[in-house]
């Protein structure tokens, strides 16, 4: 695996395709297991917060995010300014997602935001750029 | 926690929480002479030919409060302040008997404490079942299904507070029914069934059943409703019961019945209210527990406040015995003194817990005491033989009644030490929830009448705090009696109180349990009872909700004071520092914890007695609203809790029984 930032994938014919963004793909990754651990803490009976209003606000919210960090990933060639209002909400989300989990006492998916939010980040003042999507790492 | 608040004071989630009330019912008839409205020393005690039962030893939890003095106090001292960290689930146990109110039977409010004795743990449930238990394991021994009416014939909710056990001073082996237990259910039926094997004892009125509805003969409305078990002393049952609130000017009158443990037989009968009352009013009945002295043969009743609750222009007359703390004799049923503690009583501040007994020392001298906690957040702590105040009740002048017909008491007892559990004013409008309902709460409070304490219901609405809701509610206080400490769990909730003329009264059906419209029928005035809400739910007033609090007895200070709880909302827990509404009690031990569970975020606790911070705390599957057992079997001590929500906190039921321990 590289270590950089970026990774570019070539396709059959040689040609530069979607670029891998390690950062990006991190805080898809996070937002995943933070659906994950929503949709435990939501259906989960016993848990103090099951099939709770707060609980279904944050499986909602982390489905949001995982959704918008992909977009964000895969939408390398949208223009920059629909990319930078996604991160926004993205910022947003891992915020509010965050506030909420530590209302509800669900501290592991706090602490999956506070991850989210250090790869969030990275995306942006590191590996996210538009700038650097396009760098080829051999 | 002060993190929590930040983020709630900059961030606005909304939150909202609590609600209200709590008080089952009223009643009550004819009573015993009864001078004025101050109380009420007739007699001198009888003569102590009593004794404790025999078969009632301190290493049990034979009753609904643990003992009969009602201390709540457990003598197991196993678990520890330095090891309850350590404390785990023992066994779980669910008894099927839950119902959230959305099928065809209401939701379940399940408030029993559990009974430990004859080596059993019995406990009954919201479908007026009786279920024993293995103390050491949980696993079912036998269970007795009485097939009873489950829908909400007085209560809007099916509710239970447990079951009672009696046995025969010297049971005979091999004979049925010298160990009973009984339960009562909302439809005035008492089984009563061997506590060996769960079966119906015949010699127990007809068939292992008595109807107590047969007795209900003045104002027939509703059936007698047996929620809380009766208290046992003396091979005698004492009987209060439960009824329906605000619907009616004239009720049932609430009568005590003492019946005969083995056969159901009536021995005599208690009525609050003079017969010539009957008429305009009714209730003043006990639906709470009671407590007994088992050496001076007394008797202690907590009664609650007469029918119209809201509204006295019609029953204007003196009726001392009406929300009032109550001796009597056991044998006799007759008064031996009583205290008025509302008079004229038109907030529904219903005497609503046994009083607590405990000998306190003062002044160089022992004194037998009894310390009564109540809705409107004062504790009067008194001489149990006579009545009179250990520490002063002074007569205060109130605010006087602006409502067409309504005279309200010239003056009102007010006790300062022990401080009360709430503040004698609201805590003003919480900028919080101002802010949320765009300045709803501060403009609503503006136009309602807001005097202090006892303010009247009015015609435009009155802020009445305490209210019905509480201050403290019917578990009452638990007391160290070796250090004569006491401890009690309240609640601070402001509710709004209007009386509406009968000519502009349309609403037809009763609302819930702890707010809506109540028509009073028979009053020149219906009801309303409003919880005092922003449109989020959140409480206009400021914070904290619920409390817990230790006196020292000896001189009635105050030790500690902690928020107690967390309010839970849409599954978001708020500050600790904002305490919970609490329903429920405290059980405290020999080592120097308190148990509790009580309030609305659904966990149990223990708490050090010395400091009033929490130690250990568990989550279990609905608020805890009964009083924990805490026992010793075969070795090891178990605290177990009885988890069954109750509305009024929130929409969360559950059927578990869980005993905690500590790991071998």
């Amino acid at each position: 695996m590289s270590t950089a930032a970026t990774v570019a994938e070539t396709d059959e014919g040689g040609r530069s395709a979607r670029p891998t963004n390690i950062p990006l793909l991190l805080l898809c990754i996070l937002s995943a297991v933070g659906v994950i651990v929503a949709a435990v803490d939501t259906f989960s009976q016993g848990n103090g917060i099951a099939f709770s209003g707060g609980a279904y606000l944050v499986l909602c919210s982390t489905i949001l995010l995982l959704i918008a960090s992909l977009i964000v990933m895969l939408w390398s060639s949208g223009p920059g300014w629909a990319r930078g209002i996604l991160l926004f909400l993205i910022f947003l989300d891992l915020l509010g997602t965050g506030v909420a989990a530590y209302f509800l006492d669900a501290y592991l998916l706090l602490a999956v935001m506070a991850l989210g939010f250090i790869a969030w980040l990275i995306v942006l003042f590191a590996g996210g750029s538009r700038s650097s999507q396009g760098r080829v790492v051999a | 926690m002060i993190a929590k608040t930040i983020i709630l004071a900059t961030a606005l989630l909304l939150a909202g929480a609590v609600a209200a009330s709590s008080q089952e019912t009223n009643t009550q008839p004819a009573a015993p002479a009864a001078n004025p409205e101050q109380p009420a020393n007739p007699a001198s005690p009888p003569p102590s030919n009593h004794a404790p039962d025999p078969w009632m030893k301190p290493d049990l939890w034979a009753t609904f409060n643990g003992d009969l003095m009602a201390q709540k106090y457990a003598i197991p001292d196993q678990i520890t302040p330095d090891n309850v960290k350590n404390l785990t689930k023992a066994w779980e146990f669910h008894t099927g008997d839950v119902s959230d109110g959305s099928g065809n039977k209401p939701m379940s409010v399940w408030s029993a404490t559990p009974l430990f004795v004859n080596d059993t743990l019995y406990i009954g449930t919201p479908f007026y079942r009786i279920i024993a238990l293995d103390p050491g394991t949980g696993k079912q021994k036998w269970a007795f299904d009485p097939h009873a009416v489950l829908k909400a014939l007085t209560q809007p909710d099916l509710k239970n507070r447990g079951v009672a056990y009696w046995q025969a001073d010297n049971p005979q082996k091999g004979a049925a029914c010298q160990k009973i237990v009984y339960i009562g259910t909302m439809d005035a039926k008492l089984y009563g069934v061997d506590a060996d094997t769960g079966k119906p004892c015949a010699s127990f009125g007809k068939n292992g059943m008595v109807d107590v509805n047969q007795w209900n003969t003045i104002n027939k409305k509703w059936p007698l409703s047996l929620l809380q078990p009766p208290t046992v002393y003396h091979n005698t049952l004492f009987l209060g019961w439960a009824g329906r609130d605000w619907t009616d000017q004239a009720d049932p009158p609430g009568t005590v019945f003492a019946l005969d443990a083995r056969t159901g037989k009536l021995k005599w009968t208690f009525d609050a209210l003079p017969k010539e009352a009957i008429p305009t009013t009714g209730t003043a009945n006990v639906w709470a527990s009671m407590s007994i002295d088992p050496k001076l043969g007394l008797l202690y009743i907590p009664v609650s406040s007469p029918s119209p609750n809201m509204y006295g222009g019609d029953r204007k007359e003196k009726l001392p015995l009406a929300t009032s703390v109550t001796a009597l004799d056991v044998d006799t049923g007759k008064v031996v003194w009583s205290r008025q503690l509302v008079h004229h009583d038109i907030w529904d501040l219903d005497t609503n817990s046994a009083p607590t007994l405990v000998d306190i020392k003062k002044d160089g001298k022992t004194i037998p005491a009894l310390v009564q906690s109540s809705k409107q957040g004062f504790l009067y702590v008194l001489n149990r033989k006579t009545g009179e105040p250990i520490y002063p009740i002074e007569e205060k002048p109130v605010p006087k009644s602006d409502v067409p017909g309504e005279q309200a008491a010239a003056t009102q007892p007010y006790v300062a030490n022990p401080a009360p559990v709430t503040p004698d004013r609201w805590s003003g409008v919480f900028p919080l929830a101002d802010w949320i309902s765009l300045g709803a709460c501060s403009s609503e409070a503006a136009k309602l009448r807001d005097d202090g304490r006892f303010t009247p219901p009015s015609l435009k609405g009155s802020i009445i705090f305490p209210a019905t809701a509480g201050g403290t509610e019917w578990g009452g206080g638990a007391v160290d009696p070796t250090t004569n400490t006491y401890v009690v769990n309240s609640s601070r909730v402001v509710q709004i109180y209007t009386l509406i003329p009968r000519k502009d009264y349309q609403q037809k059906a009763q609302n819930g349990e702890s707010a809506g419209y109540y028509p009073q029928t028979g009053s020149p005035y219906g009801f309303r009872l409003q919880t005092f809400l922003n449109w989020a739910g959140m409480p206009c007033w400021k914070p904290p909700y619920g409390t817990l609090a230790a006196y020292d007895l000896n001189t009635g200070k105050r030790l500690w004071n902690e928020p107690f709880g967390e309010v839970q909302r849409y599954g978001f827990y708020m500050p600790e520092s904002w305490g919970s509404v609490t329903i429920g009690a405290p059980v405290i031990t020999k080592s120097g914890l308190i148990f509790i569970g009580a309030s609305m975020d659904s966990r149990v606790r223990a708490i050090d007695l010395k400091t009033g911070k929490v130690l250990w705390r568990s989550l279990v599957d609905a608020p805890a609203v009964a009083m924990p057992a805490v026992y010793t079997y075969k070795g090891k001590e178990y605290v177990v809790f009885v988890v069954g929500g109750n509305s009024i906190l929130l929409p969360k039921v559950s059927d578990q029984v869980i005993a905690y321990a500590l790991p071998k």
